[in-house]
């Protein structure tokens, strides 16, 4: 993708994760879109480009969160990076390993948000913020991207970068 | 052979001769092979006629039944374009006649209460799960500032936490981060409402003494924040009542069902009393501490 398409999808996320989103909610937890651009895009694009989309997504949520500044960009911009890891290490994603991976994607970023949170604002014990936000949220967004993939992700001509000359487990030579 | 032949045709000569003499002899025979003649022809011929009107007519229907086929699918097409937008038009009818009924609530309790109120609309939600927020479509130009409260004539939505000039941002009762100063109504006991995870709320700090019943009433206190006395907030749920505690508190179902939010009301005034706002609007970008 160019940098216009990212551009236009990360405009879009917004007013789609603020308005139209809501109508699928489940007990006052929606899916995160942004959550799921910056998988596939650090997935399929590298660790740079998901970091680099993780910070702007993050930068516009933070915008029109309630939350302090800053707690969506490092979340965002730390799922970026951690999906291009993980896109180096697994090739040739299946549905299943895509869900599996944004549900551990989601827990992760959500638990960092969490202790983002606490540092700042406090006073959320940890079993409520994981039985109430942060399972039900991963477990939709693992759902969600999983759709993503079977319906979108896997009839398109993407590829790994890395994934033609690079050898796993490294070549010692 | 040809001799029988030949005297056949003379006898039947010699018969038809005898015929027309009687023919002409009696004229009430003279229909008679009229009649003779007239029904095997007419037989034939009507028969004739009658599959032949039967196949033209057939055809002639068949014809006019695709003609029609063609011209009734056109007008089944069209009625159906009709149907859509007249089913559309009465959705966009029904849609504005509830709005109109919403907004007349509105009106009619903005008109019923003494201090000054805003109307506006909600156009959107907190992008992540972490918070329960709204925005709101008037901020700063319009009169809204920071900690103003925000109640629709059902109860207490929330208050103002990031005012721009245009939009606001309203945190709802129901997020972690806020506390409204609450009474229930029937015991007169005094608490503190504040969200949960669950996206609800509860009301903490009330006396051990306090004889709460589930479905009790809870009203703002007026005594801090930016709401005046009376408000409807919600009605009690569980009681918790632990005998170590120094307070108990229990569960409260808001009044306003915030997934179906459309429009709300800012409190730009409390009349007499000053709003505690005292801040100039910054830009949406304010610090959590504040709300604290």
């Amino acid at each position: 993708m160019n940098r216009w398409t990212y551009a236009i999808l990360v405009l879009l996320l917004i007013p789609v994760q603020t308005t139209w989103l809501q109508a699928f909610g489940m007990h006052a937890v929606k899916p995160d879109l942004a959550l799921l651009l910056i998988y596939f895009t650090g997935f399929y694009a590298g660790e740079l480009k998901g970091f680099m989309i993780g910070g702007l997504a993050g930068a516009l949520m933070d915008l029109f969160s309630g939350g302090p500044f800053g707690l969506q960009i490092a979340t965002k911009a730390t799922a970026g990076l951690l999906s291009g890891l993980l896109g180096r290490f697994f090739l040739n994603a299946t549905g299943a390993l895509t869900m599996g991976l944004v549900l551990l994607l989601s827990l992760l970023t959500g638990t960092l948000g969490y202790f983002f949170h606490e540092l700042v604002v406090g006073e959320i014990p940890f079993t409520e913020a994981f039985r109430w936000t942060l399972l039900p949220e991963a477990l939709y967004n693992s759902f969600l991207g999983g759709a993503v993939f079977w319906v979108v992700i896997r009839r398109l001509p993407i590829k790994q970068p890395w994934s033609e000359d690079a050898s796993f487990p490294p070549n010692p030579d | 052979m040809l001799r029988q032949i030949i005297n056949y045709r003379r006898f039947i000569i010699l018969l038809l001769a005898v015929l027309l003499v009687a023919v002409l002899l009696f004229p009430e025979l003279q229909r008679r092979p009229v009649t003779f003649l007239s029904r095997p022809v007419v037989f034939i011929i009507s028969g004739l006629q009658k599959g032949l009107t039967s196949t033209t007519d057939g055809i002639a229907s068949l014809w006019k039944g695709y003609i029609d086929l063609i011209s009734v699918h056109r007008e089944n097409v069209r009625l159906k374009q009709d149907l859509d937008r007249l089913q559309s038009e009465n959705l966009q009818l029904q849609e504005a006649a509830q709005a109109n009924d919403r907004l007349q609530q509105l009106l009619d309790f903005k008109k019923s209460n003494t201090y000054p109120m805003v109307a506006a609309a909600v156009i959107g939600r907190d992008p992540s799960n972490w918070y329960r927020t709204l925005m709101i479509n008037k901020g700063t130009r319009d009169g809204v500032s920071i900690d103003m409260g925000v109640i629709t004539p059902v109860g207490v939505v929330g208050r103002v936490i990031k005012a721009d000039s245009t939009v606001s941002q309203v945190l709802l009762v129901t997020d972690r981060n806020s506390a409204v100063a609450a009474l229930i109504q029937r015991t007169r006991d005094e608490g503190l409402v504040e969200g949960t995870e669950r996206g609800l709320a509860r009301i903490k700090y009330l006396s051990l003494l306090a004889d709460l019943k589930a479905g009790d009433l809870v009203l703002t206190s007026g005594l801090t924040g930016n709401f005046p006395k009376g408000l409807p907030i919600g009605t009690l749920g569980r009681v918790t009542k632990k005998e170590l505690d120094l307070f108990q508190q229990a569960e409260v179902v808001p009044s306003v069902d915030f997934s179906k939010l459309e429009e709300v009301l800012v409190i730009t005034s409390l009349g007499d009393r000053p709003l505690l706002t005292g801040r100039p609007a910054p830009p949406l970008t304010e610090s959590p501490q504040n709300r604290k």
